[in-house]
């Protein structure tokens, strides 16, 4: 009786003492990560975003009392002052490797809803763990009233929106206040609740959101005003044709340029309502003039009352302009070098003008 | 305690041979009575596994055999100095494989992490990441797969020491365990059942005992670094158990 193993497939004999090389070689670490991250930074919890929070591709980075980092949300230490400076000393480099570790540098896309006038909207844009090419920015803008600290971080991301060539959806203030809509699932939802739910249905629509906007930007569109309807129905609006009209006046900008060079309209309706949403959205483009690219993505769901959203993006070239958050941003740039953002994106400043 | 003894190495038989039985080494001095060798005095004064080695690839352990014209006194106590001097072996195995799969185990929990749930297992690594330059992942992989090759050659390192001094034959059957033992372990923290199946078709027949897939699975299922530890440490243990079985039944006289 020998103790030579003989395999059992071809006989020959084996030579385990040749294979344990093969024991020091370790699986791979290239593991698939999330292709789609959904991220809310510096956002009040809401209804809707507390609900899904769990979800593996919902990300929140915010400003707390104190330090905590899980899987799904960091809240970063508040600091004395309310000015991005001190939060990127401090924070800058702890908040790339979160983002990096939450997944961003690996997502196929990644769609960012931050408050500009968060210290943190600052660190997180100008970090390279977001990368503008496979990014498309929901940013919240302040009103004329806002404090000088909340304008200079504005101003500062709008600049690091600029340089580093986001696509961003620009949201003001004022527009998510009058935000307000009926949902199967969560009943009536408004402000910051319905401004979730928005954000996470463009996310739904994948890669029919994402493409449509990097494809703009070969067309030199840069900017985005955001209008919905939730839980429209045929008791809100004559027809699908009339809602999507209305839809242009709605803009989510205070001043809206006067261009528009493209639209997108993401439809979420019953399966029998979406031939007439085809035919509604042919009748509606051609009324438009100028409009270089326009796309129409929808998807079925079901509903008993036979509601639907329609959430749409107008693509303009310029970026908002934003006169007070400029003055308010010069005026203490001047007196304090420090929070001059041109520091952190340097060569980038100028690149988009 | 000297004997006098036949002693068989080979096709040869040498008779009226001397042997002398101490802890851990059996010298046995012969006259040689063939034709061609006659006269000639063949003195081996090493440890068996040294006589073997000596002695040229011709001669295995299960060659040497001794009879005795008393009854049976000396077979016995060669079987008891071989199975002594075997269990020696095994047990210094035991004791360097334990450590290695345990070792292993904690670096493999590392990579199931990396599939199951790779923001926990980073987010667990903060502080050592903030020195990191790189992606983390790629940092983690560097550390990671370093700590693994300075495990493997440790242990390698010990185990070519042990093997040295063990029989050829001996020696697979140790590295078969190491590498089903180990393998099975690092199919688990990649939770691949199918070769997690086929390695354990392939030992079944060596150790004569079937492998208990369902519980494999469990654990599988379930992973923890005390899990893989022990997974890896009970088919190490019930492979070793049957050598050990094995051995003693082949030099019973």
């Amino acid at each position: 009786m020998g103790f030579q193993a003989i395999c059992s497939v071809c006989g020959s004999r084996i030579s385990y003492i040749a294979s344990l090389k093969e024991l020091g070689e370790l699986p791979g670490f290239d593991v698939p990560r999330e292709s789609l991250l959904i991220s809310f930074i510096d956002l009040p919890d809401t209804l809707v975003s507390m609900a899904l929070s769990r979800s593996g591709s919902i990300v929140k980075l915010s400003l707390e009392d104190g330090e905590r980092i899980s899987e799904n949300r960091s809240g970063l230490r508040k600091l004395r002052s309310r000015m991005w400076p001190e939060y990127y000393r401090e924070y800058a480099s702890r908040v790339d490797l979160l983002l990096r570790i939450y997944g961003f540098t690996a997502a196929q896309d990644v769609l960012v809803t931050l408050n500009t006038f968060s210290p943190l909207s600052v660190l997180a844009l100008s970090s390279r763990a977001l990368d503008p090419g496979r990014s498309v920015v929901l940013a919240i803008m302040p009103g004329e009233s806002a404090p000088a600290p909340e304008a200079v971080n504005s101003y500062s991301s709008l600049r690091v929106i600029n340089a580093r060539g986001f696509q961003a959806v620009f949201i003001s203030e004022s527009f998510i206040g009058e935000l307000s809509g009926y949902t199967e699932e969560w009943g009536y939802i408004d402000g910051m609740d319905a401004l979730h739910y928005i954000a996470i249905s463009l996310a739904g629509f994948s890669r029919d959101f994402f493409r449509p906007v990097y494809e703009d930007r070969d067309l030199g569109v840069r900017s985005y005003g955001l209008s919905s309807i939730i839980g429209g129905s045929g008791s809100v609006f004559k027809n699908t044709l009339s809602a999507m009209k209305t839809l242009l006046y709605r803009i989510s900008m205070d001043s809206v340029p006067r261009e528009v060079l493209s639209l997108h309209l993401y439809v979420t309706a019953p399966g029998s309502m979406l031939k007439e949403f085809e035919a509604s959205y042919r009748d509606y483009v051609r009324s438009l003039e100028g409009v270089i690219n326009h796309t129409l993505h929808m998807r079925e769901r079901d509903s008993r009352l036979g509601v639907y959203d329609i959430h749409t993006i107008f693509g303009f070239r310029e970026y908002p302009e934003c006169e007070w958050l400029r003055r308010a941003y010069d005026g203490i740039v001047a007196r304090n070098p420090d929070a001059n953002v041109s520091r952190i994106i340097g060569g980038e400043d100028e690149l988009k003008g | 305690m000297s004997s006098r003894a036949s002693v068989r190495i080979g096709p040869r038989i040498y008779s009226g041979c001397t042997v002398d039985i101490k802890e851990d080494s059996i010298s046995i001095s012969c006259v040689e009575k063939s034709r061609l060798w006659r006269r000639k005095h063949l003195s081996i004064e090493k440890s068996l596994w040294e006589l073997r080695s000596r002695s040229g690839s011709s001669i295995e352990v299960g060659d040497i055999e001794i009879s005795l014209d008393s009854e049976g006194h000396a077979c016995r106590i060669i079987e008891r100095i071989l199975s002594t001097t075997y269990n020696r072996v095994l047990e210094d195995f035991s004791r360097e494989l334990g450590e290695y799969l345990a070792r292993r185990a904690e670096i493999l929990y590392i990579v199931w992490m990396v599939r199951r749930a790779p923001r926990k297992l980073l987010i667990s690594m903060i502080g050592e990441l903030e020195k990191c330059s790189q992606e983390p992942m790629d940092c983690l992989s560097t550390t990671t797969r370093e700590k693994a090759e300075r495990i493997h050659s440790d242990f390698m390192e010990r185990l070519g020491a042990l093997l040295s001094r063990t029989p050829r034959d001996l020696a697979e059957r140790l590295a078969m365990i190491s590498y089903i033992s180990s393998m099975i372990q690092t199919k688990a923290a990649e939770e691949d059942m199918g070769s997690i199946e086929k390695i354990a078709s392939l030992a079944e027949p060596e150790i004569q005992q079937s492998i208990d897939i369902k519980n494999i699975r469990e654990t599988v299922e379930a992973l923890d670094p005390e899990a893989l530890k022990s997974l890896g440490a009970s088919i190490a243990g019930t492979m070793i158990d049957r050598l050990r079985h094995t051995i003693k039944a082949r030099f019973r006289c």
